[in-house]
């Protein structure tokens, strides 16, 4: 599996160097700003901009035949999709790395946020990048890619519904709606996650039966 | 006999097509190459995809080295070298990242001899696949394709669109491959003059069926086309022939035993043919 990650990692360098750019560009515009509500929203987006261009990698590995190429391998069909799910957790791994740029250039500059802000933004953050993740992946694998862009902004906003959902299921529990309350990030991050494990074993399923012609 | 593939009653339908592959049988003898000719749509990259299990049998039996071939064997994919008629790698790699990726992958890759291959086929090794020429990815692809101790080299229209050069080059590689008599090739191709040069066996596909496997050396030297008239071929008993095909005034006649047509047939002329023509005769002809 570790040579299938590698290659995922070199078949999306360039967009992860873009992500790398962005992310300290608007580390830069949170620090020249200094506002709170903005600042959250930059965490989030830090979190989520590195699966963002998963969709056109995918793009890029079916229009060069590697998806074909892939299954000649010495390797079963679970470890592809295993290699690609690891490395979706990679790229959010490096999304909230970037993120902690925000956060010291913040406590650096002297910019105080509330933690609960700071919840809220990582629990949106997760929740946009994981449940993009999830549902963007399993969606190619069955239609595949040609819409890719249409099937990021679909799961971009599916994230968005699913966290608007939940802040409506917890009202009792919040004091009516509130879209930015921790509860509703945290328990928005933990249903994505779980959404994630679903996925993959969705996924399993759908490749197992998947032809590549 | 050992074989290193064999193919026994394969079948396949795509869903809203009529396409199908039709019990294909045939066998590749260990130690030799064996050419697999047809018409565009005749089923070869199919055929191909199904021994790759990258497209699903509805039927047959698949067996590489004596085993039969499923989705749990990657000891078996281990051992067989595979170039497809596409980029067949993610693009943004270089030839060093993807030596870097397949040592991870190929429990016998080779890093040494692969640096060989690209230095002998003047593979850029720091160049995006996405950059390099057509002819050079193909390379690239052949390059891996020997570079992890493969046994059986499966090469789906692996030379077609490259100039003679190349091709050329991409043949010895081929011929030096199969020096060793345990390692096999099956190749797909449309250029059957490739086929002629290197290829011990050949059989032709056609509408998703096999129409004729046989020895080269026997198509070559053995197989002829009778030149007819149209009384002559009236002549002619159906048994002596497997094809024909009207051309003008003349029907082409393909033979199986050129010699003994001809001591049958004094007046009539008999021309050595070439695999295309024979394609043509069984694709084209009356059976």
């Amino acid at each position: 599996m570790r040579g299938l990650v590698r290659n995922n990692f070199y078949s999306m360098s360039s967009n992860i160097y873009l992500s790398f750019i962005i992310a300290a560009v608007l580390a830069l515009v949170s620090v020249i700003f200094r506002e709170a509500l903005l600042t959250s929203m930059i965490l989030a987006v830090q979190i989520f901009i590195f699966v963002v261009h998963t969709g056109a990698s995918l793009r890029i590995d079916e229009t060069s035949k590697w998806s074909k190429f892939e299954l000649t391998l010495p390797i079963r069909r679970h470890t592809i999709v295993s290699a690609k799910y690891a490395s979706f957790a990679l790229l959010i791994l490096m999304g909230i790395l970037s993120s902690l740029l925000t956060l010291a250039a913040c406590y650096v500059t002297g910019l105080s946020l509330d933690p609960s802000i700071v919840i809220f933004s990582y629990g949106f953050g997760l929740t946009l990048a994981i449940t993009s993740a999830a549902l963007m992946y399993p969606i190619m694998l069955k239609i595949g890619t040609e819409k890719n862009e249409l099937i990021v902004f679909f799961s971009g906003f599916a994230a968005i519904g699913i966290m608007l959902l939940l802040a409506a299921l917890l009202a009792p529990f919040t004091g009516g709606m509130q879209f930015r309350h921790p509860l509703v990030s945290i328990v928005s991050a933990c249903t994505s996650m779980l959404l994630f494990i679903i996925s993959y074993l969705v996924s399993v399923r759908i490749h197992r039966t998947k032809e590549f012609r | 006999m050992k074989y290193s593939l064999e193919v026994s009653n394969l079948t396949k339908a795509y869903p809203g097509s009529d396409f199908r592959l039709d019990n294909v049988s045939f066998a590749v003898p260990q130690g030799s190459i064996m050419g697999f000719v047809g018409e565009n749509g005749s089923g070869k990259t199919t055929t191909i995809s199904c021994i790759l299990n990258t497209l699903k049998p509805d039927s047959g039996v698949i067996k590489i080295f004596g085993e039969e071939m499923t989705e749990e064997r990657t000891d078996i994919r281990d051992h067989i070298g595979v170039v497809f008629d596409a980029i067949n790698f993610p693009e943004a790699l270089t030839a060093n990242k993807l030596a870097s990726v397949f040592k991870d992958i190929y429990r016998h890759w080779d890093g040494g001899l692969f640096q060989h291959l690209l230095q002998r086929l003047q593979v850029p090794a720091d160049t995006r696949i996405k950059d390099l020429s057509r002819g050079m990815t193909m390379k690239l692809a052949t390059a891996v394709a020997l570079s992890h101790g493969a046994k059986l080299l499966l090469l789906d229209e692996a030379t077609s669109g490259l100039d003679p050069v190349v091709r050329e080059e991409m043949l010895d590689l081929f011929l030096e491959f199969v020096e060793d008599e345990e390692h096999s090739i099956l190749i797909s191709s449309h250029i059957t003059s490739d086929l002629e040069k290197i290829a011990d066996y050949i059989t032709f596909i056609h509408n998703g069926r096999i129409i004729l496997t046989e020895d080269k050396d026997t198509l070559l030297y053995q197989y002829g086309i009778a030149r007819c008239t149209a009384d002559q071929f009236q002549s002619l008993d159906k048994s002596e022939y497997l094809s024909s095909r009207k051309r003008g005034f003349q029907v082409d006649v393909l033979i199986s035993d050129k010699e003994s047509f001809s001591r049958q047939h004094r007046d009539i002329t008999v021309d050595n043919t070439t695999i295309d023509e024979i394609m043509l005769l069984l694709v084209k002809g009356d059976q």
